[in-house]
């Protein structure tokens, strides 16, 4: 896992080239690839932030417009937060703007829902987008 | 990180000649950024035109160099994809930063205020 974050960006081209093939429309297809883009940040930054091997695989079911993305990884285990309201608030001033933690706001705007299950060492997260 | 920079007059227009800026780009982008503001750019129009992808840090680091150049200086923005507007609009970050249409239209902006 060397250059980890320069894997994200061929995964989400093979995936959004994918989706094209099986005809997904192009918005759909942009929400599955930021969502995904956050997902798999997340997993390479928290999950396996002290390992240089690891275990990723992510499974896409396309039914016409209905979109589920499952992925799943051996990393340490991670919660996604429960609090996942904008980060911004509108008194905020210019030095207190957060520069994070809008990955997990972008996942739940964007998706219908999502599941996070921790099973046998294993993180496994499931992305709808119905 | 490569940029195709043109002064008008007080504005520093900078082309992100990217098609990504995401968490692999984020930290240079800074590091690119920071290095003309440090030269001495006042006002800088960041055109993403040929951005067609940005995730949450590739925004961060927007917000970042918006921060590194304070409320003295100007960070604004032109030329936002459709991929690009949808996360500004979702993080409303759309009603943090100056966007604009066209650099065209930033240009007349800025020289409007001028008069």
């Amino acid at each position: 896992m060397a250059n980890r974050q320069e894997l994200v960006p061929h995964l989400l081209d093979d995936i959004q080239d994918w989706m094209k093939t099986v005809g997904v429309s192009e918005g759909k297809t942009t929400d599955v690839q930021i969502v995904l883009a956050e997902a798999l940040n997340n997993v390479i930054e928290h999950g396996f932030e002290h390992e240089n091997m690891g275990e990723l695989e992510i499974r896409i079911e396309v039914f016409g417009e209905r979109v589920t993305v499952h992925v799943s990884d051996n990393g340490m285990e991670f919660t996604p937060p429960s609090n996942t309201q904008t980060p911004l608030k509108f008194e905020d001033n210019l030095d207190e703007l957060p520069e994070g933690g809008f990955g997990w706001f972008l996942i739940k705007e964007i998706t219908s829902s999502f599941e996070f299950h921790r099973k046998k060492d294993r993180n496994e997260l499931i992305l709808f987008f119905n | 990180m490569k940029f195709e920079r043109q002064e008008h007059g007080a504005i520093t227009h900078i082309k992100l000649e990217e098609t990504r800026l995401d968490a692999a780009q984020s930290i240079r982008f800074k590091e690119a950024v920071r290095e003309i503001v440090d030269e001495g750019a006042t006002h800088i129009l960041l055109d993403m035109g040929a951005v067609n992808f940005m995730d949450s840090s590739g925004l961060g680091a927007l917000v970042s160099m918006m921060k590194y150049m304070g409320t003295e200086k100007k960070f604004e923005l032109t030329g936002l994809t459709p991929m690009v507007e949808k996360v500004f609009k979702l993080t409303r970050m759309d009603e943090v930063f100056q966007v604009y249409g066209s650099t065209q239209e930033a240009l007349s902006a800025s020289e409007n205020t001028l008069i």
